[in-house]
This record gives C-alpha cells, sequence and structure tokens, in this order.
C-alpha cells in the first residue's frame, strides 16, 4: 500500500526536479540553444539589410521598410531574451552566452539605427557599415556554435 | 456568350479565393526554410481540395443539403455536437488569423501600428457580410486576390536557377540544418493550409446561396480543376520567391512584412502595391469566407434560418453567430497575440480537424438515398479512400509532430 503511494509521489517529485531553475545541461546543447538564438538574430538582420538596401534604390516604400525593420526589432527581443535566460552548464557556456548577449545587442543597436535611417535620421553608408559588420559578427558566432553542438 | 463568362468569372475566383493568409504564410516560412523540397505537398492538398470540394459542391447541388445539415444526420446529435464543436473552434481561430492578416497587410501599407487597423478591419468584414450580395462578395474579392499572380511573375523577373529549384521540387530531401521532424511538421501544415475545413463549408453552402441544381454540376467541377490548381500554381511561386531571395540570406519568415520583400526585389514599388492589394483581398476574402462558415456551421447544426439570401432579420441567429464570431476574434487579436503565429497554429489544428469533415461528405456521396445515380464513381472512391488515409495519417500525426519540434521552431 505504502509503496502504491510513494511511486506516484516519487515520480511528481521527479518530474518537479526536471523543472527546477538550475541547468544539467552539456555544453553541447547549450551551444545548440544559443546557436538558435543567433540564428534569429542573424535572420533580422539580414531582413534589415535587404529592406535598407531596396529602399536605398527605391524598390520598396518607406512604410514597408519601416514595418520590415519593426518586426526585425520584435524578433531580436526574442533572440535577446533566449540567450539571457539560459542557465549556462559550464564557464565554457557561459563565455559563449555573454558573446552571444553581445552580438545579439549590437545588431539590436544596427538594426534600431537603420529605422532612425528609414526615417530619415542618420546617414546610409554608416547604417550599411554597421549591419554588415554585426552580420559578419552573428555569422562567425553561429559557425562556431554550430561546430561546438555538433562536437 | 453568358454562360462562358460565368465559367471564365468561376474560375478566376476560384484561383484568386484559393489562396488566404494560411497558404501565404506556410508557403514563405517552407519557401526560406526548406527551399521547394514540400512543393510535392502543395501538390498533395491540391488534388485533396479539388476532391473534397467538388464531392461537397456536388452532394449539396443533388440533396440540397450543406454539409453540416448532412453531418448531424449521418452522425446524430451528440457525435455530430461534438464535430461542431471542433470545426467552429477552428474555424475561429482561422477566423481570428485571417482578420490579423488583413491588419498586417494594412499595416504594410501605412505604418501604422496593426492593433489600430484591427477593428477598422472586423468591422470592415462585418459591414460585408451584413450588406454585400453574396455573388458580389465573392467575385471582388476573388478577382483582386487574382492580384497575388504578382509573385509568379516576380519569380520569373529574379531570375532564379531554374534547374536548382526543380531539383528540390522533384528529388526532395530533408535540408541540413532542418530535422525530419520539422520536415514533417511542415507538410502537415502545408497540407492543412491547402485543404482548410471552412473551404468546403462556404464552398458547400454558398451552393446552396447559388441556388445550384444537378445542371450546375459540371461548372462546379471545372471551376475547382481548374482554379484551385493554379492556385496551388501561385502557392509554389510564394515558396520558390522565399527559396530564391530569403533562404541564402539565412532570412527564416516570421512576419509578412518579410513575404513581400522578394517581390519588392524583383518588381519594386509597383509590384509591392499589388502585392499589398493582393494580400488585403486574399485575407478579406477568406474573413468573409470564415465569418459565414461560422453561422453556417451553427445554423446548419440547429436548423436555424441562414443564408445571405435572406435578409438580416429572416436569418437572425446566423447573423449574430456571425457577430459574436468577428467580435471574440476582434478581441482576441487585441491582446497583442501575434497573427502570424495564430495563422500557424490554425492551419496545424486545420489538419487536425480535418477528418470529421471529410468522413461524413466521403460517406454521403456514395449514398443513393441521397445522391441517386449521382453518388461518386469507382475512380473518385479509389482516390477517396487513399485520402482519406492521408487525411487520418496528417491528422494523428500532427499534435505529436507539433510537440517535439516546438510548433517546427
Amino acid at each position: 500500500m505504502l509503496r502504491t503511494r510513494a511511486l506516484p509521489a516519487l515520480v511528481a517529485l521527479g518530474v518537479l526536479a526536471g523543472c527546477a531553475v538550475g541547468s544539467s545541461a552539456t555544453p553541447a546543447s547549450d551551444a545548440g540553444t544559443l546557436g538558435a538564438a543567433v540564428d534569429e538574430a542573424t535572420s533580422a538582420v539580414e531582413t534589415t539589410r535587404l529592406a535598407a538596401r531596396l529602399l536605398r534604390t527605391d524598390r520598396a516604400s518607406a512604410a514597408v521598410v519601416d514595418t520590415t525593420i519593426d518586426d526585425s526589432v520584435h524578433v531580436l527581443s526574442d533572440a535577446s531574451f533566449a540567450v539571457s535566460t539560459l542557465v549556462p552548464g559550464g564557464p565554457r557556456a557561459a563565455a559563449w552566452r555573454d558573446e552571444a548577449l553581445d552580438a545579439v545587442n549590437e545588431a539590436t543597436v544596427a538594426v534600431a539605427r537603420a529605422r532612425d535611417w528609414a526615417n530619415g535620421v542618420g546617414d546610409a553608408a554608416t547604417v550599411r557599415a554597421a549591419l554588415d559588420e554585426s552580420a559578419q559578427r552573428l555569422d562567425d558566432l553561429g559557425t562556431r556554435l554550430e561546430r561546438a553542438a555538433d562536437a | 456568350m453568358k454562360r462562358l463568362l460565368g465559367v471564365a468569372l468561376g474560375i478566376l475566383t476560384a484561383i484568386g479565393g484559393f489562396l488566404d493568409i494560411g497558404d501565404l504564410v506556410t508557403n514563405a516560412v517552407v519557401g526560406s526554410r526548406f527551399g521547394l523540397s514540400l512543393a510535392w505537398v502543395v501538390a498533395v492538398g491540391v488534388v485533396g481540395i479539388c476532391l473534397f470540394a467538388q464531392m461537397s459542391g456536388r452532394v449539396a447541388a443533388v440533396s440540397g443539403r450543406a454539409t453540416f445539415e448532412i453531418i448531424r444526420e449521418r452522425l446524430g446529435p451528440r457525435a455530430a455536437g461534438a464535430n461542431l464543436t471542433a470545426s467552429f473552434l477552428i474555424n475561429l481561430l482561422t477566423l481570428t488569423a485571417e482578420i490579423g492578416g488583413i491588419a498586417l497587410a494594412l499595416q504594410l501599407a501605412s505604418s501604422v501600428e496593426p492593433r489600430l487597423w484591427i477593428p477598422v478591419a472586423a468591422l470592415a468584414v462585418w459591414l460585408v457580410v451584413w450588406r454585400a450580395k453574396f455573388s458580389i462578395m465573392e467575385n471582388v474579392t476573388g478577382l483582386l486576390g487574382l492580384t497575388l499572380v504578382v509573385f509568379a511573375v516576380a519569380l520569373f523577373l529574379l531570375h532564379p536557377p531554374w534547374g536548382e529549384l526543380a531539383t528540390q521540387a522533384l528529388q526532395p530531401t530533408v535540408p541540413s540544418q532542418e530535422g525530419h521532424a520539422s520536415y514533417w511538421y511542415y507538410a502537415i501544415a502545408l497540407f492543412g493550409a491547402a485543404m482548410t475545413p471552412y473551404e468546403v463549408f462556404f464552398f458547400s453552402s454558398g451552393a446552396i446561396e447559388e441556388r445550384w441544381t444537378v445542371k450546375d454540376i459540371g461548372q462546379s467541377r471545372l471551376n475547382v480543376l481548374v482554379g484551385f490548381p493554379f492556385g496551388g500554381v501561385l502557392s509554389v511561386a510564394i515558396a520558390a520567391c522565399a527559396a530564391v531571395v530569403l533562404l541564402p540570406r539565412h532570412v527564416e519568415v516570421s512576419s509578412l512584412s518579410q513575404i513581400v520583400l522578394p517581390v519588392a526585389l524583383a518588381g519594386g514599388k509597383l509590384a509591392l502595391a499589388v502585392v499589398i492589394v493582393g494580400i488585403v483581398a486574399a485575407t478579406m476574402g477568406a474573413a468573409l469566407e470564415t465569418s459565414l462558415s461560422s453561422g453556417y456551421t451553427l445554423a446548419q447544426f440547429f436548423g436555424w434560418s441562414w443564408g445571405k439570401f435572406r435578409r438580416p432579420a429572416q436569418a437572425a441567429r446566423f447573423h449574430l453567430t456571425m457577430i459574436v464570431g468577428i467580435v471574440v476574434a476582434t478581441g482576441v487579436l487585441m491582446t497583442s497575440v501575434d497573427p502570424i503565429k495564430v495563422t500557424e497554429f490554425s492551419v496545424v489544428f486545420s489538419a487536425v480537424a480535418l477528418p470529421l469533415t471529410y468522413l461524413p461528405i466521403l460517406l454521403v456521396a456514395n449514398d443513393p438515398e441521397y445522391m441517386g445515380e449521382h453518388v461518386n464513381g469507382r475512380a473518385t472512391n479509389a482516390v477517396a479512400l487513399v485520402y482519406l488515409v492521408v487525411i487520418l495519417a496528417a491528422s494523428l500525426a500532427a499534435i505529436p509532430l507539433m510537440i517535439v519540434t516546438g510548433a517546427g521552431s
């Protein structure tokens, strides 16, 4: 009888323990999680680069470009949340997390400045350079994280 | 000549009316992640919706009864009630996605926040279902929806690597960066987007609205068999535009604004304006169809007076249901829920609910008591049985795959 009652209690305890704050993740799984967030940020920056190019070449209206960049800001906000809420499993993953957070924040600034430019504030060349630099950094980091996740 | 024009108009509105927010979003998402390796699902979905719509249209024309009247007769009130609840809720989810889609498209035209457009879109939907004639409503949105042909034009202007696209479509493989579970999850989403149940509620009830008889079966078959495949071609064009422009740039589609970028790149501001008109028309048309479908399903089940051919005062509960549906959808959207997420869920749940309406229609289409000499032929039944298996498999696999893949993320 005691055993019958104890078993569900133990199962419930096990489930709750699995949901507890803290991390027993491996570096590979942390790299996978961070890699997914960096991919999201890459998508947002590349979308903004394309939208900015369309505005520069007069192929898209300011309204469409503004909306596109606004959507990219939301994507970056989700990516930033995913990175900043990761509890790393060790110092290596913590370093990746910090680097990813830095890269996503830099991307957010570049995209926000692109939106300013689309609304008539700022200089096209500076915006373009910042977006290119951010895209390159995210690409490098994404490649490293992908390798670490596959290792 | 008049008859020929009628046939042409029917086909054109079937093409223009084929696409909705579910098709737009799902095809673009799939194109940006899987290239054209899931184009075969669009073909499977188009054949399925042709079969399903053709059967339900024939049943309505011959028996004079629409889908939910038949479901209640065949399944009895209890089982049919469960069926109604599931179908009604999924239709409401689709209505929410469509109204959200109108608001997002209007945001693209104005850069005004979608939450300010949502009440405007909802009011416009209600005014049209309240005031406009059925044929005008169907033809105007269908013909304006044809402007989405601009996706196919854009594809040609982009000078894509045709050979590579053909290889992706004809020798489909799961891309290395994607898992098999995600591939099959999106296959079901695409299938659900092509075979949305509301299309069938609307098609069969529309047959009663337009007073089809046995004489009209030929024309309805032609509309479906020509119009829907062309709609499917437009679906593939949307995916191909995303595959050519967004996939190489590592852009994963998560908003409506990204879907129009390939068109702008190919055709500039004019093409962009045309595609926005097309998206507003397609989502507006689908919002009208889903609003009406909510009224049709409930009214047909409870035996209330229904139809746009009646004045609103003569079909008060039918109109009240639509108003409540529109208000609920608006309320959900005003909570700031992402309409694109609602769309993604609505297409998957459409696939889940598909057997609920497909099976009763298939049974009635084979019942000589209802259909007389117009029962399904052997060839139709063979294809219909294959599809029954496909629909059941998609329905059973959809939720487990949604859980395993984190809704495809």
